[in-house]
């Protein structure tokens, strides 16, 4: 059994977010080595998965599901453009929609239901007060855009990938928990584009391999990958909008205060072909953990600082790290015997 | 965000190569800026002498034999009205500042056009329109790194990350970490 | 196939044209996903040791998805599916399909439609029509077809699309004239072509005649693979060898063999079969490879592609 959503803590000023033991225990760890490499690591994303954990189900609702989503109301109000939705791309929001409601309402009957008949849809979020009724493929009848409509009802930032000419086109989503990323500068661009900044991997080729697996994603066959990086405070909207209110941050860790204030923060990224329109949703499910917590397991605590002690200087330099990689892995060496 | 300029090469940034006429096409197009006006003649003398149109956007009394001129008010729409009486198979020459090309490129493909079809010449200079990440002003004409935001006043590291829908290269606050870093200004390539 | 198989019963079954017929397929426990326009299902057809595998584009309205429909040419050579399908498949039939997957999806950034079938190539054309309308967009059916073999739902298109529906029929002399029908149209148009290779090489060669630009030009070009001289596959990291004979592919004897290979459309088009070569000429057969990769002789499709003598050596 889930643990039922805590009441709204916060993820900017006093920081009041933690995590609980379960929440600890169920945090989904991702190195399967002590060397980070970097490589495609795509699986199937085949539900349900292991009770209880972040991959038993398409969406993962946790603990957290009233606090991300009052930062991201919080988000939206300060900056409306942090949601787009290019008008080709409605039919993909409804399908994301059809996707999102049929598999919240069966994976969480006890908070969300759906009940429908023909186009008219009644859906009802019991976490979030929402009842509403509206006709299926007409936007108009929903009190929000599509897009942002089922957004504010999903923990993690959302993507729709068009596809075209065998390519993947970045053309709608709902973006306000970015590692470093901006939707609105991002929008419109192939799958190459917008992963242009990323060092090492073109040259490896990942994208291309990437991108021919990705394109022929089946009905049904969803996959996932976990990516990663430090994050310091629990801060979710890491984006490049707000850099200037938490860049200085990144100057604040010290030998003392990096178990408080830096976080491992794991995106469980899943993608779905959506059934009607062709494209593929990208959703990016945010994790945070404090250094503190993941070492009260002792293997994660170990493989943490051979992964960040091998991490490559372009990678380092990309993921932000630089100012406090050093102190962080001094920290971590007390949990790794071979140190 | 990164503390330096990049050490890596980002791939959104756009590669040009020189460009030669299209010897299939049935009609060729050639628009031009101030600053790519050399460019653009010198291709447009060079290609078949089959049928042919050229265009210069921006405000300029003298134009080289051929020429039309195009006023720079809103030239997009006009550019976009002219257009609709070419055929398919048109082949386009764009010479310019790098944010002009990209502009035509975006009039040119909301008209229909492919961009296998439309040719874009080594930008005519090193300046850049920036997208402020932060206020999503373009400040154009950026020469340099780091590079003052019109829009909000900060002041921005230029990245080789390039948007065609913007037609603008990324700028992101350069000491928003520490603000008594003030890195020396840089000369954009 | 990747991913899981849908069961599915026939609920229907009837002759669309002399050497075509349609197939209505009803889901048995799970309702069937909604689809895109262009969107194809990999059938599986068990017969005794056998197993075939043949792609069919989903021909029934995409936003219904209440039982999906497909359309099957018995061909002359049949290496034993389409055959299967008309001789051994009835109302009742049970079969096993993969869920749906596109790889000839409408552009909607068109300004309008030219949708060129040839033959059987009408099929995935059908998803399109009700999308194109209900969107009310441009466009335009040209329906290439001998009425002795082909021309599925003739006249029921004509009905339906009025002004929108061409139709040639080569037992009546009728020729599409291509290269008008492209010099005719304006900027924004794109071309959708399904049929036989002559007709693609058609389309292909005008457009780089008069110029017009091949980005718009989307083709569904995978066809079930041709026979061939029998080989041997030795697979060497398994240490197993195999025996391909002439009327069956590489991929289908690898499966018979119990050894996946991640495949998604069977017809040398997708990519995903691509597999490692370490020694043996290589008659490459796809539409995938660039001549780069196929002149490096280091990889083939196994799908459709074949040895070019006795044996193939492969890194599987």
């Amino acid at each position: 059994m889930r643990l039922a959503p805590k009441q709204i803590e916060t993820f900017r000023d006093d920081f009041t977010y933690s995590n609980s033991p379960e929440a600890i225990a169920r945090f989904p760890f991702p190195f399967p080595e002590d060397e980070y490499r970097y490589s495609v690591n795509i699986e199937p994303h085949v539900t349900p998965g292991p009770a209880g954990s972040a991959f038993e189900f398409l969406f993962d609702i946790d603990e957290h599901y009233l606090s991300e989503m009052a930062e991201r109301g919080i988000v939206l109000e300060e900056n409306p453009k942090r949601c787009l939705a290019m008008p080709h791309m409605d039919l993909a929001c409804w399908d994301l929609i059809e996707r999102a409601m049929v598999s919240l309402s069966e994976d969480y009957p006890q908070w969300f239901s759906l009940s429908r008949d023909g186009d008219r849809w009644h859906w009802q979020n019991h976490l979030l007060h929402i009842d509403d009724e509206f006709v299926f493929g007409d936007s108009a009848s929903l009190p929000q855009p599509p897009m942002e409509y089922i957004g504010r009802q999903l923990q993690g930032d959302l993507a729709l990938l068009d596809q075209r000419d065998g390519d993947l086109f970045l053309d709608a989503g709902i973006v306000t928990c970015p590692a470093d990323w901006s939707l609105a500068f991002d929008a419109g661009m192939s799958f190459k584009e917008w992963h242009g900044p990323v060092p090492l991997a073109h040259e490896m080729g990942v994208f291309e391999r990437a991108l021919k697996y990705l394109t022929a994603i089946p009905v049904g066959s969803p996959v996932r990958r976990l990516n990663w990086t430090l994050t310091v405070n629990a801060r979710m909207d890491t984006s490049p909008e707000t850099y200037p209110e938490w860049g200085h941050e990144r100057t604040g860790i010290t030998a003392e205060n990096v178990g408080e204030k830096l976080h491992l923060r794991v995106e469980l990224q899943v993608l779905d072909r959506m059934p009607r329109s062709n494209a593929l949703l990208f959703s990016i499910r945010t994790y945070l953990i404090s250094f503190d917590d993941l070492c009260t397991n002792p293997d994660w605590a170990r493989r943490m600082h051979r992964v960040l002690k091998t991490l490559p200087p372009e990678l380092i330099e990309y993921k932000g790290l630089s100012r406090y990689h050093q102190t962080a892995v001094d920290w971590l060496s007390r949990f790794d015997p071979l140190s | 965000m990164n503390d330096a300029v990049a050490s890596y090469t980002v791939k959104s940034r756009p590669d040009y190569h020189e460009v030669a006429p299209d010897q299939t096409a049935q009609c060729h197009v050639f628009i031009t800026d101030s600053a790519g006006l050399a460019q653009s003649e010198a291709l447009c003398q060079a290609s078949p002498v089959a049928k042919k149109q050229a265009w210069h956007i921006g405000d300029s009394d003298t134009l080289p034999a051929g020429y039309e001129a195009i006023q720079s008010g809103d030239w997009q729409a006009v550019l976009g009205e002219q257009l609709s009486g070419f055929g398919i198979a048109t082949a386009f020459y764009v010479s310019g500042l790098e944010a002009f090309l990209w502009q035509v490129h975006g009039v040119l493909t909301k008209a229909g056009f492919a961009p296998s079809q439309i040719h874009l010449e080594p930008p005519a200079g090193n300046q850049r329109d920036v997208f402020c990440t932060h206020c999503y002003h373009i400040t154009p004409d950026v020469s340099t790194t780091p590079a003052r935001c019109a829009g909000c006043g900060r002041l921005l590291l230029v990245r080789d990350h390039f948007s065609r829908l913007h037609c603008a290269y990324v700028g992101v606050q350069i000491n928003a970490e520490d603000p008594a870093e003030v890195p020396p200004t840089e000369e954009l390539s | 196939m990747s991913g899981s198989y849908i069961e599915v019963q026939v609920e229907q079954c009837r002759q669309v044209a002399p050497a075509i017929k349609e197939f209505a397929l009803k889901a048995l426990d799970a309702p069937l996903p909604a689809f895109s326009p262009g969107s194809h299902v990999v059938v599986e057809m068990r017969d005794g040791q056998k197993t075939y595998r043949n792609p069919y584009s989903l021909l029934s309205d995409p936003r219904d998805p209440s039982a999906y429909r497909i359309a099957v040419r018995l061909q002359e050579q049949s290496r034993g599916g389409s055959r299967f399908m008309h001789e051994r498949i009835a109302e009742g039939s049970r079969l096993r399909i993969s869920p749906p997957a596109n790889l000839f999806a409408p552009d909607w950034r068109a300004r309008k439609h030219i949708l060129l079938a040839g033959g059987v190539g009408i099929t995935p054309f059908m998803s399109y029509l009700p999308e194109l309308q209900r969107r009310n967009a441009d466009f335009e059916l040209h329906h290439l077809f001998r009425s002795s073999r082909t021309g599925a739902y003739d006249a029921d298109l004509r009905q339906r699309l009025d002004g929108r529906y061409f139709a040639y029929d080569s037992a009546r002399d009728k020729r599409c004239p291509v290269a008008e029908l492209m010099a005719a149209q304006s900027p924004g148009t794109h071309i959708y072509i399904c049929g036989p290779q002559s007709l693609i090489d058609a389309v292909y060669a005008n457009a780089a005649q008069i110029g017009w630009p091949q980005e718009h030009i989307h083709v569904e070009a995978f066809a079930a693979p041709e026979p061939g001289e029998p080989f041997e596959a030795v697979l060497c990291k398994s240490g197993k060898t195999i025996q391909v004979g002439a009327e069956e592919s590489l991929l289908e004897a690898l499966e018979r063999e119990h050894i996946e290979v991640p495949n998604l459309c069977r017809g040398g088009v997708c990519g995903q079969c691509v597999t490692g070569v370490r020694d043996g000429a290589i008659e490459h057969r796809d539409h995938f490879l660039s001549e780069r990769e196929k002149s490096s002789g280091q990889c083939l499709m196994p799908c459709v592609s074949r040895a070019k003598g006795p044996k193939l050596e492969l890194e599987i």
